[in-house]
């Protein structure tokens, strides 16, 4: 079963995973509001359960509650078109309203079910993104992968192999932080 | 880790992970998806669910306990058991057509399920003729028929329907098809029902 962003942020913060202040919002008066409380730049993100959704324009940086509004407006109730919803799209019903924050740099953190070898995979880059289909398929190199072992669990030395991963375009860059494992 | 782990999760994403100016670290985007088989344990997850965000016969289905999987095809296959469904769809494809589904009735189906996803298929406007293919172990042929029957008696079937039967009460179920006098197609095997339903629905694509 697929989850929506806002709700896979909630499991993420019990966790103690650092998510940005926000807010879901089914009409644009609440996007409004939320964009008021928040104050400042905040980001609108539609809710869909597709990925692609900043490039198909389902998300969008604004400045005001006014603007979180109209914008709000435009894509609610509105089916959206990502790579992944086929050509029909999908309804956006909800968006979610959130704090923005200055990025220095993108980077990717995943869990997965590895069916091939039938153990959790953790997988990591440096170049993580809205691109990070096309780092894959361009440069597999730059995606570090570690499959755990079911009876041991996460071992520390591969986080610390994930978080030192090398990567193509930023190999002179160390690691800033390993403190999330 | 934890999270993915307690939450039964076959998927949890963080993409991207922010390093911000200030050197902080910030999900900025996440995605989890649950296994569904573990839902029964995960009741905060299950109350997650989003149910717009779901093929409206699937959901239908998953009511009936069904297994069914919304395809883009003009075909409607009816089947018990999952590997002669999947053996259903190639044969479909190897006659020419575009399965609009796989469904699973089950090995023990009774008239109450057949006539909900003889339903479903229906409720399809992409459904061009529909091929029910099934081979009567538990689920008897005589018990399908009367199902299918029901059904199309309730929602007025519209399109071709082609059927093979074989197994238990077989005579019986041929017998409660003809009966019904409704415009019904029989195949003596898989092959030849797939090229009669291909045919009903318009030819090869």
């Amino acid at each position: 079963m697929n989850i929506h962003e806002f709700q896979a942020k909630e499991i993420l913060r019990k966790y103690g995973v650092p998510v940005l202040e926000g807010a879901v919002a089914a009409t644009p008066e609440e996007a409004a509001d939320v964009a008021r409380r928040l104050g400042g730049t905040v980001v609108v993100k539609a809710q869909i359960h597709a990925g692609g959704r900043g490039k198909g324009g389902g998300v969008k940086v604004v400045r005001s509650p006014e603007e979180a509004a109209e914008f709000a407006r435009t894509i609610l109730g509105k089916p959206l078109v990502t790579h992944q919803t086929g050509p029909e799209g999908r309804i956006v019903r909800q968006v979610l309203v959130e704090r923005g924050c200055d990025i220095a740099r993108e980077l990717y953190l995943g869990v997965i079910v590895d069916r091939g070898s039938g153990r959790v995979a953790l997988i990591g880059s440096q170049e993580g993104g809205v691109e990070i289909e096309e780092v894959a398929a361009r440069s597999p190199e730059a995606i570090h992968r570690e499959e755990l072992d079911p009876l041991v669990g996460l071992a520390g030395y591969q986080g610390r192999r994930v978080s030192c991963a090398p990567s193509t375009s930023a190999m002179h860059r160390s690691p800033r932080s390993t403190r999330s494992w | 880790m934890r999270a993915f782990h307690e939450c039964d999760a076959s998927l949890a994403e963080i993409n991207p992970l922010v390093v911000t100016k200030g050197g902080d670290l910030v999900a900025l985007d996440a995605k989890v998806s649950v296994d569904d088989n573990a839902l029964f344990r995960q009741a905060a997850v299950r109350a997650y669910r989003d149910e717009n965000e779901e093929d409206p016969r699937e959901r239908e289905a998953a009511k009936f306990d069904l297994s069914y999987i919304a395809l883009s095809g003009n075909i409607g296959c009816m089947v018990n058991g999952a590997g002669l469904a999947m053996a259903t769809m190639d044969i479909v494809k190897y006659a020419g057509g575009e399965p609009a589904n796989f469904l699973d009735v089950g090995g023990g189906a009774d008239a109450a399920k057949v006539r909900e996803a003889f339903r479903i298929l229906l409720s399809d406007a992409s459904v061009r003729a529909i091929f029910i293919n099934i081979f009567g172990g538990i689920l008897r042929c005589d018990v399908l028929a009367e199902g299918v029957v029901q059904a199309a008696r309730d929602v007025g079937l519209k399109v071709p329907l082609v059927v093979r039967m074989e197994g238990t009460n077989v005579e019986r179920g041929k017998q409660i098809l003809a009966e019904s006098g409704l415009a019904i197609q029989t195949a003596a095997d898989m092959a030849e029902g797939a090229r009669l339903a291909v045919a009903a629905a318009g030819g090869k694509r």
